[in-house]
């Protein structure tokens, strides 16, 4: 039976994509790992104001309905770090934030 | 298609193409061109910033400059500093000066700059740093459309020049675009159209007008006329020296029949039989 040790350290790499548009065209030889990292904190900041909207939302909603559902995508970008985008292949990351309302909240 | 005559020469790109080099690491960060005698380079202001120094507040800061054409044994590995730069203006170019002597090359190695607005529609070649796995640099070649309004909020003293490349990518900021038809440097490299899923524009890129050059406080020298082409020497073959060096002996067959004089051409009605 094979073994792994996990690194704690072990750095988590985005592939970057060229982003559309005008572009100087210097070279920025900067660390893949700083970049990477910095995208996905942005991203995780992200999808944590996501999270704040839709918790603000549910209390509007009619009694009614139940649970609310939102499937969204976010894009990571050297430039940018984390972009609302499309679900699915454009995505870097795909989530989907589930509320459903608790027989607490009736009462 | 190159209008270019087989016995002429452009000026080489090669010769004073130079790397821009961060000195903290020593890498890479885009191209530059020697365009005096007196150590002083042209690149633009943002690949200035990608090696770490801002132009409009250097301070001294150093930036790395590598000469691959350096000869005679010269130091290819210099260090330069932001001599000038447009503080009120957003023009893409810096003039940096070597820290130490004069550049390691020879007058001829030297570019020759003109103002673009002669060159519309001119077939241009480039080279520069644009990284390509590991090919460090890479020869460019499209064509020069002409000047654009330059983007919004831009405050320029030249209208970008509009380029149509397929190689223009990065690392090739501060390469300077030869019109092969004036044989002068037009132009310097500065940014590139990364087209989306539709493709339009794809090979669209902008450069430097070499003009803003010529403005305080950089004062570069330009010309308007076109360089002329150096005529590389022609071949010279000589005929009689080819003939006087011999011919190779015709084979002679050993069951071959002997030439047949029998037959002779005559001058009206061809061959005759005549007595053996």
């Amino acid at each position: 039976m094979s073994t792994f040790i996990i690194d704690e350290d072990t750095p988590i790499l985005v592939e970057f994509a060229p982003r559309p548009g005008v572009q100087q065209v210097s070279l920025s030889p900067a660390d893949l790992a700083a970049k990477s990292a910095q995208a996905l904190d942005r991203a995780m900041g992200t999808i944590y104001q996501m999270a704040r909207r839709v918790s603000a939302l549910r209390v509007t909603l009619p009694d009614e309905f139940t649970q609310v559902e939102l499937e969204f995508g976010v894009k990571l970008e050297a430039e940018a770090g984390a972009l609302i985008s499309k679900v699915g292949a454009e995505a870097s990351i795909n989530v989907t934030l589930t509320w459903e309302r608790s027989d607490a909240e009736d009462e | 298609m190159s209008n270019e005559q087989p016995n002429v020469r452009l000026q080489n790109l090669r010769d004073f193409t130079v790397q821009i080099r961060r000195t903290a690491d020593d890498a890479i960060v885009g191209t530059g061109i020697a365009v005096t005698m007196d150590g002083q380079v042209v690149t633009c202001a943002h690949v200035a910033r990608a090696a770490g120094v801002e132009p409009r507040d250097a301070n001294g800061d150093e930036i790395g400059v590598y000469f691959p054409q350096a000869r005679g044994g010269e130091e290819k590995t210099r260090r330069a500093t932001v001599a000038c730069c447009f503080p009120q203006h957003d023009d893409d170019v810096v003039l940096l000066q070597l820290t130490e002597g004069a550049a390691p090359l020879a007058p001829e190695q030297i570019a020759v700059l003109g103002r673009a607005e002669a060159s519309w529609f001119h077939p241009f070649r480039s080279y520069g740093y644009r990284r390509l796995e590991n090919y460090i640099a890479g020869h460019a070649h499209g064509m020069i459309l002409g000047c654009v309004p330059p983007p919004l909020g831009r405050n320029v003293q030249a209208e970008p020049v509009q380029l149509e490349s397929q190689q223009i990518n990065q690392g090739m900021s501060g390469a300077g675009v030869l019109d092969i038809e004036r044989n002068l440097i037009v132009g310097i490299v500065s940014e590139t159209w990364f087209p989306d899923l539709s493709t339009k524009d794809r090979d669209t890129a902008w450069a430097v007008n070499a003009r803003v050059l010529t403005f305080d406080p950089l004062n570069l020298p330009v010309q308007d006329e076109p360089l002329p082409l150096s005529k590389a020497p022609e071949p010279k073959t000589d005929i009689e020296e080819a003939r006087a060096s011999g011919t190779t002996p015709r084979p002679r067959w050993r069951n071959g029949l002997d030439e047949m004089t029998c037959w002779r051409p005559s001058v009206a009605t061809g061959p005759t039989r005549s007595a053996a």
